[in-house]
């Protein structure tokens, strides 16, 4: 029960990740792909209708965390209490600077808040980014379970390590990158004309930065996390997260080049979706491994909800994301087809 | 027991007050929109605009009763507040982000006052001039 709960909540922030992921990183591109203001709202109306409901999957996450996982809950809210709560600034700042731009039509007004709306949506993605280093590298529990991570200390990953240091640095540069390359094709398949040739171009350079990435990114989570390791030792079949993620990795390059369609958006998918469960699979049991000693990290099993509590939730969860689910195709259906850019729409 | 009592009774008795006097200014209004006379009352028109800042004290102080009133529980009966405090978060670390989180609050309170402003320097659209004419 305790692992279909890791599962559901896995699949939860998967979710999240795809579908905010590229809100995220059309705002990571929008300085780039768009330079007039009809261009600028053309990519805010491609996230306009759905960026909130997107990042209401993190909301759901979370509350999925608290109630399958409380003991992981209140230790890692507190413990990631500084860059969780710049992670709500930069929500805050972002979700405004949306909402605010239109009102006054000026010079000043409306590239100030793109600017704003850009290095936030960038800083939240190398936030995100830290916060999966930080989970794949292990923190100082102690035997409590609990723990405190201050912003920084001196980089090395070693014991007395912070929230940012090499490896999370490489991760969170990693989920730029693949933002930036979600985001783009995004862009690409929902505007017309020079937005979409500027996002087309963007994706694929970027892609060869990420391709870069990715290697190093690989060997340093096998080198920081050696329990990944064993994980794919005692159980081969895992090795099929990977290899989705080079999959999909390779299907943008490969269907991007033809047209900056369905297909490569869809591949972008695929490999974050590869990268993440190559990474929850690793880590498992773990939900919160201990970088001093293994056998403090929290598990599954130590940090689950009772049995009870657990099926019950198991029985409202279901009916409830079918709802959600029902919804978001709703959503996305209504909203289908290309922007336009003809000034119209409230973006 | 809450240990404020004061502060309880007045942002109860207030959201109260308020919340009545707000029902019974829209149940007004209501019937004189019905009526057809809602946009030819000058002394109701005022009131509604002077109703303007009720709302927000009205949530503001419903806010604080439920969180006064709720000591010294976290979940009633089953979690103190002082059991639900996190062991390794400094007070400088709290203070860091009560400063933070009241900086974001209070440049929004101001570009919100700033939009409202403009809002009605601007004067209601044309529509509702033609349609208030023509009732």
């Amino acid at each position: 029960m305790e692992t279909i709960w890791y599962c559901l909540v896995a699949v939860m922030i998967a979710v999240y990740v795809v579908l905010d992921g590229f809100d995220l990183g059309a705002g990571i591109v929008h300085l780039f792909v768009a330079r007039t203001e009809g261009e600028r709202r053309a990519v805010l109306g491609s996230i306009g209708p759905v960026w909130d409901g997107n990042e209401v999957w993190l909301l759901a996450g979370g509350g999925t965390l608290y109630f399958a996982f409380p003991a992981l809950y209140a230790s890692s809210f507190s413990g990631f209490y500084l860059p969780l709560m710049i992670v709500l600034w930069l929500l805050i700042l972002r979700g405004i600077s949306i909402e605010f731009r239109n009102h006054i039509q000026s010079l000043v007004w409306q590239p100030l808040w793109d600017v704003v709306f850009a290095g936030g949506s960038a800083l939240l993605a190398v936030f995100f980014g830290a916060a999966l280093g930080n989970v794949v590298r292990g923190v100082p529990l102690d035997r409590s379970g609990e723990f405190f991570l201050p912003l920084w200390t001196d980089f090395t990953a070693g014991k007395d390590t912070g929230i940012l240091d090499w490896y999370t640095l490489l991760i969170a540069i990693a989920a730029l990158l693949t933002l930036a390359v979600h985001g783009s094709l995004w862009v690409a398949l929902k505007t017309e004309g020079a937005v979409e040739a500027r996002a087309c171009r963007l994706a694929q350079s970027v892609w060869w930065g990420l391709l870069a990435w990715v290697v190093p990114i690989t060997f340093a989570s096998f080198r920081i996390q050696p329990h990944l390791k064993q994980s794919f030792a005692a159980h081969p079949w895992g090795y099929v997260f990977p290899l989705l993620a080079i999959v999909g990795l390779i299907g943008i390059r490969v269907l991007g080049g033809v047209r900056g369609g369905l297909d490569a958006f869809l591949c972008s998918c695929l490999f974050i979706l590869g990268m993440l469960t190559s990474a929850v699979f690793g880590i498992y049991p773990y939900v919160l491994p201990s970088n001093a000693d293994p056998s403090l990290g929290l598990t599954v099993h130590n940090s689950a909800a009772p049995l009870y509590g657990l099926q019950v939730g198991l029985m409202w969860f279901i009916p409830g994301t079918l709802l959600a689910c029902g919804y978001f195709v709703y959503t996305y259906r209504s909203f289908s087809g290309k922007v336009k850019l003809d000034g119209q729409g409230h973006y | 027991m809450p240990d404020n009592i004061p502060l309880l009774y007045y942002s109860y008795h207030i959201m109260i007050g308020l919340g009545t006097i707000l029902i019974g200014v829209m149940a007004l209004a209501s019937l004189s929109l019905w009526r057809g006379r809602l946009y030819r009352a000058r002394s109701l028109l005022w009131l509604l605009m002077l109703m303007l800042p009720f709302p927000y004290i009205a949530t503001t102080a419903g806010w604080i009763t439920a969180e006064v009133g709720r000591q010294p529980w976290l979940i009633y009966g089953i979690m103190r507040t002082n059991e639900g405090v996190s062991p390794h978060i400094s007070a400088g670390n709290a203070l860091f982000t009560l400063i933070g989180f009241m900086g974001i609050y209070t440049v929004l309170g101001i570009l919100f006052l700033f939009l409202v402003r403009r809002e009605i320097e601007e004067g209601p659209e044309p529509l509702i001039e033609a349609r208030a004419a023509a009732l």
